[in-house]
């Protein structure tokens, strides 16, 4: 702590241009990071990967407690994994392609909060070629890590900072809301109240492709804690002793993806009605509020991975979930918050729609209410550039990137149908009036580029864009009829080429109640929604 | 009277979000071979627009379905036995390949094998039929969400027929997607025009199909569909088409595109209808009178002289009472909201359409209304021309008053259930107008909404006793073949032992070489 408050040592964060800093290895597992999901791909190309990139952007304003280097690092990553059974934009780039057996060659398990079905996959047929399930492939990867590390890492203690979190004492970090920096001498520097928790743990490095194959010890001595209600396994754990077999040392044997799958089915309550019910029973105690009888009719239950093979399964209801399955229900959030007066996970235990953080308050945000979208040319100035020189008229406008009628995220649509069942390329959706602003006819090639980079497409004029705003909509790679641009001579981007990773600030709020990180639930988010680009029709000869 | 029972279907349009999903389990289940790249036996299209291929509707370019001549007698448009003869080895009717598109592939190669250089590879299209590069300028499902209608959708036919010209601006957007199939029809232009005889419907349930080993590639059925859903294998020079996945059929199974449909707007199920009255339903003089006309060569399948006659005519036990419990009859019949595509054509069809209530919502919602409304609604029904015109020319022969009453009756429907689901009130006031009672409502509440799988298909399977001659199953899988995927060597024998040659259950429709 000495070290810390003196300034001797930082964290990364605050220098993260310093080599040391460098993330240096990027394991992309069936994602497509440089394809599609990455927002601000240029930067990505450059920073990252050290490749050619379009952006030409030019910071103004400078960080106070960051350091700033003119020259921004390039070419961060040593090594980029792509573990894909297409050939991505994301495998394209990377130094190593891992081929991935696909759906029908694994087992696997698929649920999400939509619906309330848990699903199995199994493999139709063996992987084929060099094809390997998920599950073997990261068994691989850790047994050879674990090789290497035997030499090279060994056995040590690593010391983390781990951010405050959810559903933990961490929420009372920051009482009121009063946002107090030791770093500016308002307060001591406490870990796990005014900075992240402090945290050291020893690894066994060599150990880690062994450790991977089987349940560790920890489960039987401190439970399983979702949502703050901890579940005792104790005879989970026999249970899976039995089914899956055991290592040398008796510990749970998750040698293989069906056995893994055995546990998580074993190990939830949405799908072992004993451990749905035990979590009842001690939410129960905490509310004071009847509860344990909506799993109570499935209590004996425990749902097999043999079952989800069989069929999907309807799962359990479980205070994992807000929602209540019980009767045959269909899972809708939050109905035991409301039916059952299980209090909110929020400051008051209230739906609560008045927040008084600090930085709430600052930014106006108290209660909700409309914000207009980012003026971009007021923040980053008039995009275009005159840079083609041909006076070619051009048009300004807003640009969104929404989900397609048939994907998001990663997902990908540009398989041969649906190829044929669309352009059969890339293409933005831009209104009538705009077309005919710059000359544009349904399907001309365009253009488009801000400061971020330029993207070559097909125009799709329609009505059913309001004037001013032009749809690129998400998950085109850049590897299907995209040819070069006019602009650079360099391959187009993908719809992400335009955008930046912004971050708002209010999302950087942690360690007060709701305002509290949890992984994959609550915490900054990349926002791209608010950008604009220039448009200019293009010459209609094109090259690859 | 002579009762025979057709496979049918019907589709509830406000159900279809345009996904393509049946498009693409249709294709991979079917044409997903070389010489039909550019077939969709299932499409799905974007209205208005002007369809796959370009302006398929306009029958005085293409000459497909029936009128009728100066004496009243039903006549292929594309003319006599002489006329098509003549025009047999150059078809002036025929779509060409700019029409449909020209297919693309791609040179998936390059991504793996493309050597050092300064740009990451891109794989190109590649013309599927001539392998040359090519641009992309056309597609099966080109106008998709209105994509390029301000320039194309005018050429609409149904559109361009319209006295109110619709214009293409942003705050009067309205728009719904229509999935086609072949509508195996009770008067089919195609197998009337067929001069092999290779094209046929078949006896025991109606579905229209094309004996791969008779047809000589004269495709005069191309060109008398009005639906334009025979295509051409360009590969074998012969027809395909909507085969209405009768191996599945067969087996009581629903087909692939209502299997795989993800709005689960498709029904499937049993009509029962008099044989002896299809000719005369054809060619009443008055188009807008088609739709009832088809309605009474229906038949009430629980009418005991019906049933009766059904017995008679070999009709068995577990298919008339699967006609019985048939959505089809429900809903085009008993509630009558379902509504056939283009009756004027005089094909009558036998896939059917309920029409969507989107496009007057959208009105609504376009001149600032609330569409929860349900007086706003029956205002705009009334009112607002464009959409309701439009929806005339496709399923009423231009009749907005049917479309209207269909209309009416769908939001009546949805004010009633909310009346009764949010203040459990009755709403009396909209029973009367829509002429139902309370429990006829929540029949037609439950069969648009909730139904689920086995009371939208209620598909009764083929017998067992007639299997020896199903030759789907008799050579072994029904996807073997040269020709492709169920298209070759089947029924050679026929489909039921009754049958004698094999093909046309129905010859009435033929005679006379298309007059009939």
């Amino acid at each position: 702590m000495n070290e810390l408050r003196s300034g001797n040592l930082r964290f990364a964060a605050e220098d993260p241009g310093d080599p040391a800093n460098f993330p240096r290895v990027l394991t992309v597992w069936r994602a497509n990071l440089l394809g599609s999901s990455g927002k601000g791909n240029e930067y990505f190309l450059r920073h990252l990967l050290g490749a050619d990139a379009e952006t030409r952007n030019q910071e103004g304003l400078r960080p106070a407690e960051v350091t700033w280097r003119e020259e921004a690092a390039e070419g961060k990553l040593d090594l980029l994994t792509a573990i894909d059974f297409r050939m991505t934009s994301t495998a394209l780039f990377s130094d190593v392609v891992l081929p991935a057996a696909t759906w029908y060659e694994k087992h696997d398990l698929s649920s999400t909060d939509m619906h309330p079905f848990v699903h199995a996959f199994n493999p139709a047929i063996a992987p084929p070629w060099q094809t390997r399930s998920d599950y073997d492939t990261f068994l691989s990867l850790a047994d050879r890590f674990s090789a290497l590390a035997a030499d090279h890492l060994g056995r040590r203690t690593d010391v983390l900072a781990v951010p405050l979190a959810h559903d933990t004492p961490d929420e009372l970090a920051q009482p009121g809301g009063r946002v107090r920096d030791w770093k500016h001498g308002e307060c001591e520097p406490v870990p796990g109240r005014t900075m992240p928790r402090i945290v050291a743990i020893e690894r066994d490095y060599a150990a880690v492709g062994e450790r991977m194959r089987s349940i560790g010890p920890l489960f039987a001595e401190l439970g399983l804690t979702t949502k703050a209600v901890t579940y005792r396994v104790g005879p989970e754990l026999d249970y899976l002793a039995d089914k899956n077999g055991t290592t040398g040392e008796g510990r749970v044997s998750l040698a293989t993806a069906d056995r893994m799958c055995e546990a998580i089915l074993a190990l939830s309550g949405t799908t072992n009605g004993r451990l749905s019910t035990q979590g009842f029973e001690t939410l129960e105690k905490r509310t004071g509020t009847r509860l344990a009888d909506l799993a109570a009719e499935h209590e004996g239950r425990r749902i097999t991975f043999a079952d989800t093979q069989s069929r999907p399964q309807p799962v359990i209801t479980s205070p994992e979930w807000s929602g209540s399955e019980t009767g045959g229900r269909r899972y809708s959030a939050f109905v035991i918050n409301v039916e059952r007066d299980k209090p909110w996970h929020t400051l008051t235990g209230r739906q609560q729609f008045f927040l008084d953080h600090d930085w709430i308050i600052e930014l106006g945000e108290q209660l909700p209410a409309y914000r207009p979208p980012l003026n971009m040319r007021r923040h980053y100035g008039e995009q275009r550039d005159g840079a083609d020189g041909d006076g070619g008229a051009e048009v300004t406008v807003r640009y969104l990137t929404p989900h397609s009628k048939w994907s998001i995220h990663s997902e990908y649509q540009d398989n041969a149908y649906m190829l044929a069942l669309s352009r059969g390329g890339p293409t933005i959706w831009m209104s009538v009036e705009d077309a005919r602003a710059i000359g544009v006819a349904d399907n001309d090639w365009i253009e488009a580029y801000n400061r971020n980079g330029v993207v070559v497409a097909r125009a799709i004029v329609s009505h059913r864009m309001p004037a001013g705003t032009v749809y690129m909509y998400h998950a085109k790679d850049r590897n299907v009829n995209v040819p070069l641009t006019e602009r650079s001579g360099r391959r187009g981007g993908v719809h992400n080429s335009l955008t930046r990773l912004l971050l708002k600030p209010s999302h950087l709020i942690g360690g007060y109640a709701q305002f509290t990180y949890a992984f994959n639930y609550y915490g900054p988010t990349g926002n791209q929604r608010d950008e604009i680009t220039v448009i200019r029709r293009r010459a209609q000869e094109v090259t690859y | 009277m002579r009762v025979m029972a057709q496979v049918a279907m019907v589709m509830n349009l406000d159900k279809c979000i345009g996904c393509h999903t049946c498009s693409v389990t249709c294709k991979q289940t079917w044409t997903n071979r070389d010489g039909v790249e550019y077939v969709w036996f299932n499409n799905v299209e974007t209205k208005p627009g002007v369809g796959y291929p370009k302006r398929y509707e306009d029958q005085d370019r293409w000459h497909g379905g029936w009128q009728l001549d100066r004496r009243g007698r039903l006549k292929l448009r594309a003319g006599g036995r002489v006329k098509r003869l003549l025009n047999l080895f150059s078809n002036p009717d025929l779509a060409d390949l700019d029409d449909y598109y020209e297919p693309a592939t791609y040179d998936y190669d390059t991504l793996i094998n493309a050597p050092a250089g300064p740009h990451t590879p891109v794989i190109r299209p590649k013309s599927a039929i001539t392998g040359r590069d090519m641009a992309i300028t056309w597609g099966a499902n080109w106008e998709d969400d209105l994509g390029g209608a301000p320039e194309h959708a005018p050429a609409d036919p149904v559109l361009a027929a319209m006295a109110e010209k619709v214009k293409m601006e942003f705050d009067k957007t309205f728009m719904f997607h229509l999935p086609r199939i072949c509508e195996h029809c009770l008067n089919p232009a195609c197998v009337a025009a067929c001069p092999s005889g290779a094209m046929y419907k078949r006896e025991e349930d109606g579905i229209v199909l094309v004996d791969q080993n008779r047809c000589r590639g004269w495709r005069m059925c191309v060109s008398s569909c009005p639906y334009k859903k025979v295509y051409v294998n360009h590969r074998t020079g012969k027809a395909e088409k909507c085969t209405f996945c009768f191996p599945r059929i067969e087996a009581g199974q629903p087909t692939v595109c209502a299997e795989t449909c993800v709005g689960r707007l498709r029904y499937l199920g049993l009509i029962l209808y008099d044989a002896d009255a299809v000719l005369e339903a054809a060619r009443v003089p008055d188009p807008r009178d088609l739709l009832e006309a088809q309605r009474r060569v229906f038949l009430d399948p629980s009418d005991p002289e019906v049933v009766e006659a059904a017995r008679a005519a070999g009709i068995s036990e577990d298919w008339i009472a699967a006609a019985q419990r048939s959505p089809i009859y429900r809903l085009a019949m008993r509630y009558r909201v379902a509504l056939p595509l283009h009756p004027e054509y005089r094909t009558l069809p036998m896939v059917w359409y309920i029409p969507p209530l989107s496009p007057v919502l959208d009105a609504v919602t376009g001149v600032g209304a609330d569409a929860d409304d349900p007086d706003n609604v029956f205002h705009a029904i009334t009112d607002l021309r464009i959409p309701l015109e439009y929806l005339a020319g496709l399923f009423s022969a231009g009749d907005t008053e049917v479309v209207a009453g269909v209309l009416m009756k769908l939001s009546a429907m949805r004010a009633y259930m909310r009346a009764r689901t949010v203040d459990g009130t009755v709403a009396e006031d909209l029973l009367e107008s829509v002429g139902m009672t309370a429990a006829e409502m929540e029949e037609l509440y439950r069969l648009l909404a909730i139904a689920k799988y086995d009371e939208r298909y209620v598909v009764p399977a083929a017998h067992r006793e007639d299997a020896a001659a199903l030759s789907a199953q008799a050579d072994g899988c029904s996807l073997d073949g040269d020709g492709g995927p169920g298209m070759s060597d089947f029924h050679p024998a026929g489909v039921t032992g009754r049958r004698t040659d094999g093909r046309l259950g129905l010859k009435i429709f033929v005679r006379d070489g298309g007059t009939a």
